[in-house]
């Protein structure tokens, strides 16, 4: 009995210990696993450079020698659920928004930001017949929106820009898919959504009250792909490589508008809409993944943005302390493409050099 | 109090001590990583952050306001319910099958079917946590009416007492430990629903401070407010039972306990 329970309690400690590791080390893993929010339609696919990266076998044409699969996650949580996949090594890599790459980074989630990401419309939406027509009238409505994301953070710059904070309204809490529902039942008075406004108001079942097309580029999403620094340290080389397939990807997508768009359709958004909510925005800007003035400038404001609004609890240099520029930049100097994309100042437009 | 009294009082409090020393340890050497477990002494730092800023006294209000609503209309409809079974066969071979039948759902299965009718304010809310309160009241007030020692009824009898003296005179009286229990179990109930209710729609109260946080990575913020919602509930059930012994004492104890 003795024996027994010695050893029941030696495999206890010894499984505590190597916690929550999905194996042990091989010189590289069978599978790379990258989380991204799951569309509002629920398809398994995905626009942007992910979707390059399925329709031209990107990955493949790099890992395939490697017997390396892709394992592309769709997360149902939107960009708080990447958090939690990483956090337990359910993932190893996550494209999400500012305000969950933050969050997470500033909350303890030991990441790298090792590209950016940016573009991302924030849309306030209100069913057809509402008699709400100013954002001031937002005062004291109930509110969907999928907090945690770069929606809640472009809600709280909308409604500071009006004299609103969120404890003059009332959010409540709904992830992409249900938020649209909600708005065509009525069971919220507004939404701050993303582009599926768009395809709600040509359906006849919301107006669209505000959006931030046009808008400074601070009201835009500006997210990241990101890595679990263990996963970066233990395979630096295939970080190195994946961020090849990344930029290769990004750089197919920002060759020609249209195609890029028609690409995007795929996850079942009308390409109306992909084109309305790209409207005067260049396909290159869209897809550089480089840590320019611009991305670094929008990163800042956000943290300190956070932090005021008890979001995250503390503050960090993301320059200093989270973005690792090695893997991107060797990708880079691979692909020559070092030149390809301009460096975007604070307010979007491309520096001259 | 006794020396022996604080002696057992403090056993109880052995074990936390304990766990609270390993998770200092584990925490401290990495064992386990932070991100996951908070360690203690920085859950005491988010506690004070949450306690000074009044979010947590202001979130908890709204969540007790809401146990107390809900306990209280639930409750009481759940000693009437049970009373009217109890005390008439008629209503209990009518009603009974059907409400053995529904109880068997587990309240948080009522959710979706009740957000539909009843949208995500606050009616939605307290009717959620009426439904889980009645039933514990309905079932305790049931076996306690049911429970009456024959030999009381013979006294009623003798005395030729009319329905209503029995009832009052005699049966919830003698009810009265049934009654206390189901008082507690309902509160208990109530307590763990209104976090449920306001974990799926809710703005304010101290489990929208959970999903906030969950949706944020403040795992410390999750953590703090589970410890507050487990002492809350603690001392609230601590508060009822001792009413339940001011109201007990000097009695023989009976069978029913």
């Amino acid at each position: 009995m003795r024996k027994i329970l010695g050893s029941l309690l030696t495999a206890v400690v010894t499984m505590a210990a190597f916690g929550s590791t999905t194996g042990f080390a091989a010189d590289h893993p069978k599978v790379i696993r990258i989380g991204t929010p799951s569309g509002s339609y629920g398809k398994a696919v995905s626009s942007g450079p992910i979707g390059e990266i399925q329709v031209k076998d990107l990955f493949d044409q790099e890992f395939k020698k490697d017997g390396i699969k892709l394992e592309v996650n769709y997360i149902k949580t939107a960009g708080p659920g990447c958090n939690e996949a990483l956090s337990n090594n359910a993932l190893d890599f996550a494209s999400i928004g500012d305000l969950p790459a933050v969050a997470g980074f500033a909350g303890g989630l030991k990441t790298r930001a090792v590209a950016s990401t940016r573009g991302g419309n924030t849309y306030v939406a209100v069913p057809i017949d509402s008699p709400i027509k100013s954002l001031k009238q937002l005062k004291g409505k109930k509110i969907g929106v999928s907090l945690g994301t770069y929606m809640h953070a472009a809600a709280l710059k909308i409604l500071a820009d009006n004299g609103l904070t969120e404890n003059d309204v009332t959010f409540f809490n709904m992830d992409n898919a249900t938020v649209l529902t909600a708005i065509a039942a009525k069971e919220v008075e507004a939404a701050f959504i993303s582009s599926d406004a768009i395809t709600l108001r040509t359906r006849g079942v919301a107006r669209v009250l505000y959006t931030t097309q046009g808008k400074p580029v601070f009201y835009q999403n500006a997210g990241a792909l990101i890595v679990r620094e263990e996963f970066a340290r233990k395979y630096p080389d295939i970080v190195r490589r994946f961020l090849k397939v990344w930029v290769k990807a990004s750089q197919l997508h920002s060759l020609d508008k249209k195609a890029s768009q028609k690409l995007d359709t795929r996850v079942g958004t009308p390409l109306l809409t992909v084109q309305e909510d790209q409207a005067g925005q260049s396909v290159l800007y869209l897809n550089s993944p480089k840590f320019d003035d611009m991305w670094l400038s929008h990163d800042r404001r956000s943290i300190a943005l956070f932090k005021a609004k008890r979001l995250i609890r503390k503050t960090f240099d993301p320059e200093k302390e989270w973005v690792d520029r090695s893997f991107l930049d060797a990708a880079l100097k691979d692909l020559k493409l070092e030149n390809f994309w301009p460096d975007y100042d604070a307010n979007g437009n491309p520096k001259k050099k | 109090m006794k020396l022996q009294t604080i002696k057992i009082k403090l056993l109880g409090l052995i074990v936390p001590v304990l766990l609270l020393a390993v998770w200092d340890y584990v925490t401290r050497h990495e064992i386990f990583p932070a991100q996951l477990l908070p360690p203690p002494g920085m859950l005491f730092d988010t506690w004070l952050d949450m306690q000074t800023s009044g979010e947590l006294a202001l979130n908890m209000r709204i969540s007790l306001l809401r146990v107390a609503a809900g306990f209280a209309l639930g409750a009481t409809l759940g000693f009437l319910v049970g009373t009217a079974m109890g005390t008439w066969t008629v209503v209990d071979q009518y009603l009974g099958p059907l409400f053995n039948t529904i109880r068997q759902v587990p309240i948080v299965g009522w959710l979706p079917f009740l957000i539909v009718w009843l949208g995500i304010g606050e009616v939605f809310k307290i009717a959620f946590i009426s439904l889980g309160a009645l039933i514990p009241m309905a079932l305790k007030t049931y076996e306690g009416i049911r429970g009456v020692s024959p030999s009381y009824l013979e006294v009623a009898r003798v005395f030729e007492f009319n329905r209503f003296k029995q009832l009052t005179r005699i049966i919830l009286p003698s009810a009265l430990p049934s009654l206390l229990i189901g008082l507690r179990l309902s509160l208990s109930e109530a307590w763990m629903l209104v976090v449920a209710a306001e974990l799926v729609a809710a703005s304010v109260g101290i489990g929208n401070t959970m999903t906030v946080a969950r949706r944020l990575f403040q795992t410390d913020v999750v953590l703090v407010s589970v410890i507050v919602i487990a002492i809350t509930g603690y001392f609230g059930n601590k508060l009822l039972a001792l009413l339940e012994s001011q109201l007990l004492s000097g009695r023989r104890p009976s069978s029913a306990h």
